[in-house]
């Protein structure tokens, strides 16, 4: 234990909180974290927006990226064709990480993996 | 008729076919809800189903999409 | 009546004009000072004494402080906590000026695509600096996942890198729409209750009450989706799955 005039330490700091933590979250964990994840905030409305912000915003940033292409290979239309492709693709993903609560990090397949081990770890501490 | 004016008229006749593509998607997400409305043991089994129908349902609107800004930028 | 998108002219107060370019004072830029200043002096005053037992301003600006600490401290790890300024900060901006929207014959600026995108832009930015000044080349590996078999990245690849770079269009899109699509809901609906007069107008006079909480409600979420994705941004740069 520190004087209280002393000043404690960033690290001492650290770990009397995370005891701190441990021991207010030790009641709370199931209310805390339910099936209303972060993802998932909000109405239907809201998420039904997200999705249709998503899909316009990533075929426009396809659409234009191929654009952009196009004028600097002067390859038109190829490039357009095939971005705006990849575009309403990554839109699709996009949307069914919104619907499906994933986090929003670079990666489909490692989202869905975050997600599982995630759910598998609650269901595990669940059950035991 | 001046080439510019039918480059528009036909980009938006391309932008037509989304309509198809909106009704396949409701439909899509329609059947589905109803699907898990009868049976809701199914849900995990026919919801990825549901995505790739979803997915490719989209793909054609985007080649409507594409046709017409081919029409509007490149041609 | 006055249109319902008549809220969003950006009126200029003070005319400037450099060099052909229109620099003016606008009613958009009072509303940006004001959102600086008004933390400013908050935390000004909230940690003017700085006690052990926390009076009444330091506790509203320590459950701030905690607020986003944990939010860095869950998304992104430690690590994450040399970027508390620059979060901490682009919360409190981005929060009053929804807030501020919120008061009658006050301008949102936070409802124009210009303020969001450039918001929007410079985190990426600085994100994708982050990451390249931290990883080096070794970043792009990101946009390939591990483990998936090398014949899919052709196609892998382009969906990513694209998902990746719609990143700061959805984050401005998202907050300019649910800004401006929430304003002009409340400004039609109040048009209804001056229309149908005293009788007619209880109905969506109820309405528009519940609204603006709702509204009050969005506006304080979409500033926490908006720092809570920065967030998550960062973490993809710092840690790299």
């Amino acid at each position: 234990m520190t004087r209280p005039d002393e000043t404690p330490g960033p690290d001492e700091i650290a770990a009397r909180l995370a005891k701190v933590r441990a021991r207010d979250n030790a009641g709370t964990t199931a209310g805390a974290d339910g099936p209303q994840g972060r993802g998932q905030a909000g109405s239907g409305l809201g998420i039904g927006m997200r999705i249709s912000i998503e899909l316009v915003t990533t075929v426009a940033v396809g659409g234009a990226l191929g654009y952009g292409l196009d004028v600097w290979w002067g390859s038109a239309p190829a490039a357009m064709v095939v971005c705006l492709l990849f575009g309403g693709a990554a839109g699709v993903s996009n949307a069914y990480r919104v619907v499906k609560g994933l986090d929003d990090s670079v990666g489909l397949g490692g989202a869905i993996a975050r997600k599982e081990t995630k759910e598998g770890n609650k269901s595990r501490g669940q059950s035991g | 008729m001046e080439a510019e004016a039918a480059k528009m008229i036909g980009a938006g006749l391309a932008a037509i076919g989304m309509i198809g593509s909106g009704i396949g998607v409701g439909n899509i997400w329609a059947n589905l809800i109803a699907t898990v409305g009868r049976n809701p043991a199914a849900k995990s089994s026919v919801e990825l189903y549901g995505w790739i129908g979803f997915a490719v349902t989209e793909a054609i609107a985007l080649f409507a999409l594409v046709v017409a800004l081919i029409l509007l930028f490149a041609a | 009546m006055a249109s319902p998108v008549e809220q969003f002219t950006i009126k200029p107060l003070v005319p400037i004009h450099v060099a052909g370019i229109d620099l003016s004072f606008t009613n958009s830029s009072l509303m940006m000072v004001a959102a600086v200043l008004l933390p400013a002096t908050f935390f000004w005053f909230a940690t003017a004494r700085r006690t052990v037992v926390p009076g009444r301003l330091q506790s509203v600006a320590e459950i701030l402080y905690e607020f986003i600490a944990n939010m860095i401290r869950d998304n992104v790890g430690k690590e994450g906590m040399k970027y508390f300024p620059y979060i901490f900060t682009l919360f409190v901006f981005v929060f009053l000026g929804n807030m501020i929207g919120m008061l009658p014959y006050s301008f949102t600026f936070t409802s124009h695509i210009a303020v969001t995108a450039a918001l929007a832009v410079a985190i990426f930015i600085v994100v994708t600096i982050i990451g390249f000044a931290k990883h080096g080349t070794h970043y792009l590996r990101m946009f390939f996942p591990h483990g998936a078999p090398l014949a899919t990245a052709p196609i892998l690849i382009p969906i990513e890198l694209i998902s990746y770079l719609s990143r700061p269009f959805s984050l401005s899109v998202r907050l300019f729409a649910n800004m401006t699509v929430g304003h002009i809901m409340l400004k039609v609906l109040a048009g209804f209750v001056v229309a149908l007069g005293i009788v007619g107008g209880l109905m969506p006079f109820a309405v528009v009450l519940g609204i603006t909480v709702l509204e009050f409600f969005i506006a304080a979420l979409q500033a926490y989706v908006f720092t809570i994705l920065t967030c998550i941004y960062l973490n993809d740069a710092l840690n790299m799955h």
